[in-house]
């Protein structure tokens, strides 16, 4: 999941590296290190600078209620079923969180955006790189959990700011 | 030995080479050595090759050693220990292929044993894990196993028994070393029957065969080279026809025999051993030898498979904790420890110690420069480092130190927290720090020795390293681990031959057991069996345990008592009973989950239909009663695995064929001329059990081997009762007019279980309990204070079953004989003001470590129980609100090595 | 770019990845010296926003073994 986020915030999922090592397989620890550290030399330096709002917005979705309550229901909702007692299918599953990702990612992206000036619909969109319909979508989720607030018109256009 | 810090310049400078009998001989070590890697002590040692006891010259080792550990006139010592009890556990030896080498073992070096080949395909092996051929290092593409080598043979130097494990080895690695070659391997296992007797060692074959290992049902003539430097094996097949195929390779499946050291033992000891040299034991005292006072365990009893010695270890344990119950803890010593300084508000005064680990780090990185740096760390107020952190002399000089400069944190910058945390947490504690309050950096293991080649870089890491761990130390907090008072007493549940066994122990140990029971009597299954493989009295014997348990002041028995409702924890559970409509609370510190299984009644083969047609347990019942119709009988048709081993009940059930074997022995001795058959796929009748197989053919019982994919057909003609199936041998179909149907069925747990649930432990696909490890941990479960044994665990015969039972009381006293538990600080804390009350972590927890509590009506909140919690944190990494977070490795702590490495 | 040494933080679990390490150092296997291994008690334990706070911090990559 968090590698899928590294992707959609243009990090790369390859800077980040999962294996199962057991406390025998010396070898195979041997193995995932030099690979790892092979395909992260290859990716080159990481610019935390560039990436502020990026990483700011995806800390915002990690640390965040939905998506936490998404991932520690996985075992549940794949092996038991929801509360209308429907057992999802692993492909299902992963399709609702891919959504809620991006979804929540976005949103946590506009938030960074408006809080660092952007105040307008197209500033916004100039700089998370989402289409109109798409922000204006996402701002209004975002008001209705009082996380910014529309604050006056200027110059005929809605402008912003963060809470 | 104190010395040796196990860093191996000795068997690097050491001149003589000598074979490695731990690679079975497949590569070299030097003359002072380690047996293998992970051996315990770490510490090296020289034998009887070394050239300083043969020539008086050399002491390389002496020369090269850093601690001067190396002791040359060491002397074997005698020593004196008076003991009430005696454990033997000296083990069996392994077939030697060579001795009279039928196979040509010797002949080629492609001829291997499985233990050989076990270390081929070990990563620590002598080809570093690579699957290659001894003689020209190639990778092999065929490699074929031969099962039952210098085992069920009767020729000089081979043993006539079963040796139990090694269809199951043979199985293993024939699966790994073709997932090794990722499946570019041609597996073949030449068997005379596959025995996967064992807790899912049957879905293990099925798997095996669905990923093409090739199974040769066949009887070896020899394995010759070939023209081609591969080696021919000409075998006769199933159908008796005569075939050659070539191997690359070829492993032999070599069996347990006798020990001559363990022989020597047992004699010195007095103990009696069977004609095989195995401790003479019983079925209802499997773990007790011939001399009261003294038992065994393991193999030497009889072969068997590593679960099953783990149990009979854990058994032989529980005898003796009964034997010697009164004088427990009579010899214990307590330590003293100076009183702890409170360092709380105290800004932190870290001291870091750098270990040169002789030249283990020092030889490698720059020692001196990571001190300097770290004196640069705030809030360290003292650096020195030391030649042997760990040394005795070293360790009192740090307890100095820390007086001296009122040091209140310490970082050890050594070797591994995994080995030494606990040795420098005593060593701080002795200072009056709390042992939370020490932090190790692992530059040797994870830096000195794996950067060996490039200094800089590894000093560079060192410095982070020691960096990553003051930052953390400095954000460590005091923790006290906190202890919970034990309600010394049990609860068995099931009152079968293995519950009655276990509470029978934990009374004799001097425990209250409450002994609950479904039924009205005690007994369970074992009221249907007529007699043990060992031709033991199993009524007879079974109403003296009854009989003993009803005795017994500490044993309290409920019959007709069922489990309502079970709270608690290790050491304090609470279980709500009803007997007979009355509801009662026990309190206990501890549960025996023994709830059994029972005989499957088939719907088949006219099973119900016909008086003719019974049941194993059902012809032993008609022998417990003497039943004079049994004589009538012209002939007996047994059928092996009805409802066994298909796709609904993959499982074996271990027993039936002993079970079928030793009736079948027993209607030829009712009446010699009677003709008995037995109808099987393979014939399961494993370990010292193959003997009543060979006694049955001898005496005339005929055994016919059916193919499974054609029919087996049971019908009535008029009054004739007629079985008809394929017979491999004959390559035809045979059939058979008894007047006695055995069907032989499996052994299935209940179909629905409430005590799995109750009790929060899992069951398997087939319906049994699963144990926290089926190796190592065959009687515990992951829940703390909660054990398994009997039918329940998986089927088995009455001697392990009592093997289990006993086993399940010593594991269950290892909490009942102390008044308290100490429980580890490192749970997690619920921060009450975060928490919503929403209940994720108790869901995803996998130890019912945490629970819901409403206790001031104010709403749920989440609460740990710190006597289940294992540390694992996935309720503080999942918690929606972040209100969840570890001791010790707290999420600040985390977070401020993170920030410290960069 | 080829002196870049990426520094990569490691999350280790106690029981598995971290005795493994602690085993390859026993057995002298050498490997590249770019980690900076963190002992955690399981791999269960790493919040991903651990390894978001990582990469604030700079660091170039991030492995989490088990």
């Amino acid at each position: 999941m968090t590698q899928k986020l590294l992707d959609i915030t243009g990090i790369g999922k390859d800077r980040l590296h999962l294996a199962w090592v057991s406390s025998a397989e010396a070898q195979r620890f041997v193995d995932v290190v030099t690979q790892t550290t092979a395909t992260v030399k290859g990716l080159g330096k990481f610019d935390p600078q560039e990436f502020a709002s990026a990483l700011s917005a995806a800390e915002m979705t990690l640390g965040g209620e939905a998506l936490r309550w998404l991932v520690g229901k996985e075992v549940k909702l794949t092996t038991s079923g929801d509360v209308y007692g429907r057992k999802w299918d692993t492909e299902r599953y992963e399709s609702v969180l891919d959504a809620m990702l991006e979804r929540e990612y976005y949103k946590n992206l506009i938030y960074q955006a408006v809080k660092e000036g952007c105040t307008s619909v197209r500033d916004i969109c100039t700089r998370v790189g989402l289409e109109l319909k798409k922000v204006s979508y996402l701002l209004a989720d975002l008001e209705k959990t009082n996380q910014i607030e529309f604050k006056c018109m200027e110059d005929r256009k809605p402008v912003f700011a963060a809470l | 030995m104190d010395k040796c810090i196990a860093c191996g310049l000795c068997a690097e400078k050491c001149p003589k080479k000598v074979t490695n009998a731990f690679d079975a001989g497949l590569a070299k070590r030097k003359a002072i050595y380690v047996e293998y890697e992970q051996a315990v002590p770490l510490k090296y040692a020289i034998d009887e090759n070394c050239i300083y006891f043969k020539n008086g010259k050399c002491k390389a080792c002496e020369k090269f050693c850093p601690t001067g550990a190396i002791n040359f006139e060491d002397q074997p010592k005698e020593l004196t220990i008076n003991a009430g009890a005696v454990l033997i556990a000296p083990g069996c030896a392994v077939y030697d292929p060579g001795l009279y080498d039928t196979y040509g073992y010797k002949k080629s070096p492609d001829i291997v044993t499985s233990l050989e080949f076990e270390r081929i395909l070990a990563a620590t092996g002598p080809f570093g894990g690579h699957l290659v051929r001894p003689s020209d290092h190639k990778k092999p593409k065929k490699v074929a196993w031969i099962q039952c080598v210098g085992s069920r043979d009767m020729h000089p130097g081979s043993q006539p028994y079963c040796s139990g494990v090694c269809c199951t080895y043979a199985i293993k690695e024939a699966i790994i070393a073709k997932e090794h070659e990722k499946g570019e391997l041609d597996t073949a296992i030449f068997y005379i029957d596959i025995r996967t007797h064992g807790k899912d060692f049957e879905r293990y074959y099925n798997r095996a065969q669905a990923v093409g290992v090739r199974f040769l049902k066949s009887k070896i003539s020899s394995i010759l080279p070939s023209e081609t430097g591969n080696l021919r094996i000409d075998y006769t097949d199933k159908a008796g026809l005569r075939v050659e195929e070539e191997f690359d390779m070829v492993v032999l499946s070599v069996g347990f025999t006798a020990s001559h050291k363990a022989l020597d033992l047992a004699q010195k000891l007095g103990v009696e051993t069977d004609q095989y040299q195995h401790a003479l034991t019983s079925s209802f005292n499997p773990v007790r030898t011939t001399k009261p006072g003294i038992f065994v365990c393991g193999t030497f009893e009889s072969p068997k498979d590593i679960p099953q010695s783990v149990i009979e270890s854990s058994a032989s344990a529980a005898e003796i904790e009964a034997l010697l119950a009164e004088s427990r803890e009579s010899m214990t010593l307590t330590k003293e420890t100076p009183e702890e300084i409170d360092v709380k508000g105290d800004p932190p005064r870290i001291g870091v110690f750098v270990c040169n680990c002789g030249t283990n780090i020092g030889g490698f990185l720059d020692v001196p420069d990571v001190v300097k740096f770290a004196k640069t760390l705030p809030s360290v107020v003292f650096v020195e480092d030391n030649l042997f952190s760990c040394s005795q002399d070293t360790q009192e000089q740090i307890t100095q130190v820390i007086k001296e400069q009122n040091l209140n944190r310490v970082v050890v910058a050594a070797c591994t927290p995994r080995t030494h945390e606990p040795l420098f947490q005593e060593t701080v504690t002795n200072a009056g720090i709390n042992k939370y309050l020490f932090e190790m950096a692992n530059i040797r293991n994870q830096c000195s020795w794996v950067h060996s080649n490039d200094s800089a870089a590894a000093t560079e890491k060192a410095k982070d390293l020691v960096r990553m761990s003051v930052a953390r130390a400095g954000l460590l907090e005091p923790l006290y681990d906190p202890e919970m008072e034990v309600n010394q007493s049990a609860l068995v549940i099931g009152g079968g031959l293995a519950g009655i066994t276990t509470a029978n122990n934990l009374a004799q140990q001097g425990y209250v057991t409450h002994l609950i029971e479904k039924s009205d009597v005690l007994g369970g299954q074992a009221l249907n069996l007529y007699e043990t493989w060992q031709g033991e009295d199993v009524q007879k014997k079974l109403a003296g345990l009854i009989k003993a348990a009803e005795a017994d002041k500490n044993i309290n028995i409920l019959t007709n008592t069922q489990i309502k409702e079970v709270s608690g924890f290790v050491g304090n559970f609470q279980t709500t009973v009803e007997t007979a409509g009355t509801e009662q609370v026990i309190e206990h510190g501890v549960a025996i989950i023994a709830t059994g299984a029972q005989e499957f009644k088939p719907d088949q083969y006219l099973y119900g239909e016909d008086q003719r047609v019974l049941t194993g347990l059902e012809l032993d019942r008609k022998l417990i009663d003497d039943n004079l119709a049994l004589n009538e009988i012209r002939t007996a048709v047994f059928i092996q695995c009805v409802g066994s081993r298909i796709e609904e009940r993959p499982y074996c059930s271990k027993v039936c064929c002993t079970h079928s074997v030793k009736n079948a022995l027993k209607l030829k001795q009712l009446k010699p001329e009677m003709d008995v058959f037995v109808i099987y796929r393979d014939m399961r009748t494993y370990g010292l059990r193959e003997d009543l197989y060979r006694e049955a053919r001898a005496k005339g019982v005929a055994f016919i081997h059916y193919d499974f994919d054609k029919e087996l057909v049971v019908s009535k003609n008029q009054n004739d009762l007629n079985v008809r199936c394929t017979s491999y041998v004959l390559q035809r179909e045979v059939e058979i007019n008894p007047d006695l149907l055995v069907l032989a069925t499996p052994i299935v747990p209940p179909r629905e279980n409430p005590v799995a649930s109750l009790f929060k432990v899992p069951l398997n696909d087939d319906g049994f309990f699963v144990e926290a490890h089926v190796k190592l941990q065959p009687i515990d479960f992951a829940t703390k204070g909660v054990f398994v044994c009997g039918l329940a665990h998986s089927p088995k015969p009455v001697d392990e079953a009592i093997a289990q039972g006993l086993g399940a009381a010593s594991r269950a006293a290892t909490i009942l004989a102390k008044d308290t538990v100490q429980i580890s600080s490192l749970v997690s804390q619920v921060d009450v003001e975060k928490c919503i009350g929403c209940g994720l972590c108790d869901e995803i927890c996998a130890f019912n470590a945490i629970i819901l509590e409403d206790p001031e009506g104010k709403g749920y909140k989440a609460k740990n129980i710190p006597a289940s919690c294992k540390g694992c944190g996935l309720c503080a990494a999942s918690c929606p609100q972040q209100a969840i977070d570890m001791l010790h490795f707290r999420d600040q702590q985390i977070i401020e090595s993170v920030c410290a490495a960069m | 770019m080829a002196d870049f040494e990426p520094k990569i933080v490691a999350f280790l679990c106690n029981w598995c990845a971290y005795a493994g390490a602690d085993l390859a150092g026993v057995s002298r296997l050498q490997y590249p010296s770019n980690i900076r291994p963190i002992r955690v008690m399981c791999s269960g334990r790493v919040d991903p926003l651990f390894i978001v706070k990582a990469f604030k911090e700079g660091c170039d990559g991030v492995l989490v073994a088990g």
